[in-house]
């Protein structure tokens, strides 16, 4: 494992320029892409579909269908919300795939909770996976965009294709949902953690 | 922070982003898979068929548009080295649609004669897969994944357009039909050049060789190309020559990326409002021009060669050639 590797950051201007190459038909720079995004969207698929194996693959297919469509790309939007529009949409797909039940997904993954049987992996116990579980994908979704990746909602309704108001409206009640769960002494805990960690 | 059960919000957010790291998977790199993926993707992608049937095909067209992708995937080159030095053409509307990239791709020489006897020995419409070397030779005897082969197909040869199964060539159907008569010559030939089909390469069935000349290994499986095309190549013969315009149309995927070891900017010509390139090698008396102009979805791709008539007669010919679609 190459940490330098993998950390190689890349400003927003150079991922432009690069993606400008890969349109000429020159896949190689599409490599520092892959190294600049992979640890986030490992990270994010990891806690979308809360199965390790799974994200691994998902993670590799995301990046191959960006490349396949990085024509289609305009930088209208970052590249980095394009990226994630296309994660987001992957994840949902495997969800779909995962429950076989092709006709009423979309309803099910817009609005109710995910069923824990189905999506629950072998890193269920985790605390992260307690909290995650009774949300819905897209809950999800914008949870970690909002509050990891700490993007702005404009960002955010871009990716998910929604209006920014109701998001941040969404994102209200999913704080509210969520600190039903997490105590007090959990919250108290994580700081210990967090400043001594610093 | 925390104040007499109250959560703050941005506790609540910090704590959930503390606990997202914490439980993060462990750190992978996907970066080598990734791009093999792509790599494979590349080559047995349809879109990709182009460059191994013109490589497999006569030596002039042996230095091809997008030919080299893969081995610029496998070179490592960083970006900038990538971008400098290349050159980048525009079509008729003053966009770009073509790059010339200084990379040197000569193919094996041995490896241009296997794969010209092999395509000679097929039936119209036959396709061949090529291995060349003996690592590839090895992974074919273990069953491992595929290495990276030639690919070589013989198309159906027509002597008018009239006669041509036109249900064979989809986006081309988009273009007006090329003339039959450019310049003083006249069309004799049109081979109309199927698809590489896209169903995966079998573990089974390969015939294996050894070049007499390098002793180098090779081997190769046959069967029936796909039953479309993209692909012409159009032959015309006057007195003064025979003049052969290949014509190609390429996903926009896959914009041109032409290779040329010593490329020139003062071989850009300006013809009918589009820059054409002329690709010369005199040390294998090697030249022709190539030029793209962009369709619906893609572009089209022209190469016009000539062994008799010099640059600025090719140049002519390639301006009808322009000026009429």
């Amino acid at each position: 494992m190459n940490e330098q590797k993998m950390d190689q950051p890349l400003s927003p201007i150079e991922i432009e320029a690069i993606v400008e190459v890969i349109k000429q038909g020159n896949p190689e720079p599409f490599r520092q892409l892959v190294n600049h995004f992979q640890r986030r969207l490992h990270v994010y698929c990891h806690h979308m579909l809360n199965d390790r194996e799974e994200a691994e693959d998902v993670v590799q297919d995301i990046f191959l269908r960006s490349f396949r469509q990085i024509n289609s790309y305009k930088p209208t939007v970052s590249f980095s919300a394009w990226l994630y529009k296309i994660a987001y949409r992957h994840c949902l797909n495997r969800i779909k795939l995962r429950k076989g039940r092709l006709r009423l997904l979309d309803y099910l993954m817009m609005n109710e909770p995910i069923p824990q049987e189905e999506t629950m992996g072998s890193d269920s116990k985790d605390r992260i996976s307690e909290l995650l579980k009774p949300l819905t994908l897209e809950e999800r979704h914008l949870l970690f965009m909002r509050a990891v990746e700490e993007r702005g909602y404009t960002e955010i309704a871009e990716i998910m294709g929604a209006n920014p108001v109701s998001l941040r409206k969404k994102y209200e009640r999913l704080i509210k949902k969520i600190s039903k769960q997490t105590t007090r002494k959990e919250l108290l805990n994580d700081t210990e953690w967090y400043s001594t960690e610093s | 922070m925390i104040q007499n059960g109250t959560q703050p919000k941005a506790d609540r957010e910090v704590y959930f982003k503390r606990l997202a790291e914490r439980n993060a998977p462990p750190v992978t790199d996907f970066s080598e898979r990734i791009m093999n993926r792509i790599k494979t993707d590349i080559v047995e992608s349809e879109d990709n068929v182009h460059r191994h049937r013109i490589m497999a095909r006569r030596k002039p067209f042996t230095i091809m548009i997008a030919m080299t992708i893969l081995l610029l995937l496998l070179s490592g080159f960083g970006y900038k080295a990538i971008v400098e030095g290349w050159l980048f053409l525009k079509d008729g509307n003053g966009q770009g649609i073509m790059s010339v990239s200084p990379t040197d791709l000569e193919v094996p020489l041995y490896q241009e004669r296997i794969a010209e006897l092999i395509r000679e020995q097929l039936q119209p419409g036959e396709e061949a897969a090529i291995m060349f070397g003996e690592e590839a030779i090895k992974a074919l005897d273990k069953r491992d994944p595929l290495l990276y082969s030639t690919r070589t197909v013989r198309g159906y040869v027509y002597k008018s357009f009239e006669t041509i199964t036109f249900s064979l060539i989809d986006e081309l159907l988009n273009i007006r039909k090329p003339s039959s008569s450019i310049l003083g010559t006249s069309l004799t030939e049109i081979e109309v050049v199927p698809e590489l089909s896209g169903d995966k390469l079998e573990a089974g069935g390969w015939v294996k060789g050894v070049d007499k000349d390098s002793g180098n290994p090779y081997a190769f499986k046959t069967r029936p190309a796909a039953k479309k095309s993209n692909m012409i190549l159009l032959t015309y013969t006057g007195t003064n020559g025979i003049y052969k315009l290949h014509l190609s149309y390429i996903p926009e995927l896959k914009k041109s990326i032409f290779y040329d070891s010593n490329p020139s900017s003062s071989r850009i010509h300006e013809v009918e409002g589009v820059q054409v390139y002329n690709y010369s090698n005199p040390s294998k008396g090697e030249q022709f021009l190539i030029w793209s102009r962009p369709a619906e979805g893609g572009h089209f791709s022209y190469v016009l060669k000539s062994e008799s008539a010099d640059v600025d007669e090719q140049l002519d010919f390639a301006k009808e050639v322009i000026k009429n679609y």
